[in-house]
């Protein structure tokens, strides 16, 4: 019988799980062959011990330690549903935060820029106070208006826009893949 | 009452709310699951903190937690994964491993009590050395006694890359010891055995 066989049923010796014939087939090749059973002493030794390492106690104040962790992180919990949640509200901020700054802000402040100027200097020559509270009355009405004229953007332009920015988003995200790839390489 | 009636009891308790109803689960399960980390990680205080987290992730993913399994056979996969993840990590550092003897009630001689010693210190050594994954199914199948179908549950492996690895992983550890054998034979004062 060859050794590599031998050392196969040596492996099912271990897995426990070996019959009485091939017991004593190891035994037989064993009693001839030194190195095979200077091999299987070894690992049995070394089987034996393993199966007979000591138990270590576990260290005092365990539990009261891990209970801690679950409370203080209970209150932190990253559920799936939470951020989905946190996800979508961002999300909507960000769409909101946009149309105002694109369809409210932005005009408001193109178009304001030079009527209040020219307000300016007419109000420079009276008072500068009167001038102050001129301008708080100006710019509200024409936040009222600029309310008025919000009714009047066309569908065709917020799509366009939102389209564009979508497309910006994609191209930068293509770019940063694309340089770290590079810096990867 | 059986035991895992009563385990999936608590962890039923646990998801109604009752936190506390968990520390029930920690003391019957610490041993085994702080144990099987120590002889993973090779020192307590990386088992402490391995066997601490597993609880932890434990508690909050007890509602996946399939009460077809032995509770222990679950909280055994949790705690090997933090394992082979943690040792993943650490990789390039050098860790102490803590030895570890037991006290036995003074029924060797002093030699036998030495040599015990000895092997013990010696395969604690050379289990360390193997790949994690092949110390993995060593411990559990040769230190914890486990089942096949137990490791098949824990490590979500087939039957045939169990036994594999248990073969390769004893095969490894042979040879180590007998590389280690020849070192010590090479270094040993000759005529003193």
């Amino acid at each position: 019988m060859q050794c590599q066989e031998i050392n196969n049923l040596v492996m099912k010796y271990f897995d426990g799980n070996i019959s009485e014939l091939e017991r004593e087939m190891i035994i037989k090749h064993n009693e001839k062959c030194n190195r095979c059973a200077e091999e299987f002493g070894i690992l049995r030794n070394a089987i034996d011990t393993l199966e007979e390492l000591p138990e270590i106690e576990v260290p005092a104040g365990f539990e009261s330690r891990v209970m801690e962790g679950i409370i203080s992180r209970r209150a932190y919990s990253t559920n799936p549903k939470i951020v989905a949640f946190w996800l979508l509200s961002v999300l909507g901020l960000m769409v909101f935060g946009w149309n105002m700054a694109a369809y409210v802000i932005m005009p408001l402040i193109r178009e304001s820029g030079i009527i209040i100027a020219a307000n300016n200097v007419l109000i420079y020559g009276f008072n500068v106070v009167s001038g102050i509270l001129r301008e708080v009355v100006v710019t509200a009405s024409m936040l009222l208006g600029k309310i008025l004229v919000m009714r009047n953007v066309l569908l065709r332009d917020y799509i366009t826009s939102v389209t564009l920015i979508v497309l910006a988003f994609m191209a930068i995200n293509v770019f940063l893949a694309y340089r770290r790839k590079l810096q990867e390489n | 009452m059986s035991l895992i009636a009563s385990d999936i009891e608590i962890v039923n308790q646990c998801l109604a709310g009752d936190v506390n109803a968990f520390e029930v689960l920690i003391e019957r399960y610490k041993k085994a699951i702080y144990n099987t980390a120590f002889r993973m990680m090779g020192n307590r205080e990386e088992a402490e903190d391995v066997s601490q987290e597993a609880f932890i992730r434990m508690y909050n993913s007890l509602s996946k937690y399939n009460p077809e399994y032995k509770f222990i056979t679950w909280a055994l996969k949790v705690t090997t994964n933090l394992c082979l993840d943690s040792l993943r990590k650490r990789k390039a550092e050098t860790v102490p491993i803590d030895e570890v003897f037991e006290i036995k009630d003074g029924k060797d001689t002093p030699e036998e009590e030495y040599i015990r010693k000895e092997n013990q210190k010696l395969v604690q050594d050379a289990i360390m050395k193997l790949p994690d994954k092949y110390r993995e199914f060593l411990i559990l199948f040769h230190h914890r006694n486990l089942s096949y179908q137990e490791i098949m549950d824990i490590t979500g492996e087939s039957l045939t890359i169990v036994k594999n690895r248990l073969y390769r992983a004893r095969q490894m550890l042979k040879e180590e010891l007998i590389s280690r054998e020849k070192e010590r034979e090479k270094y040993a004062v000759p005529g003193n055995k």
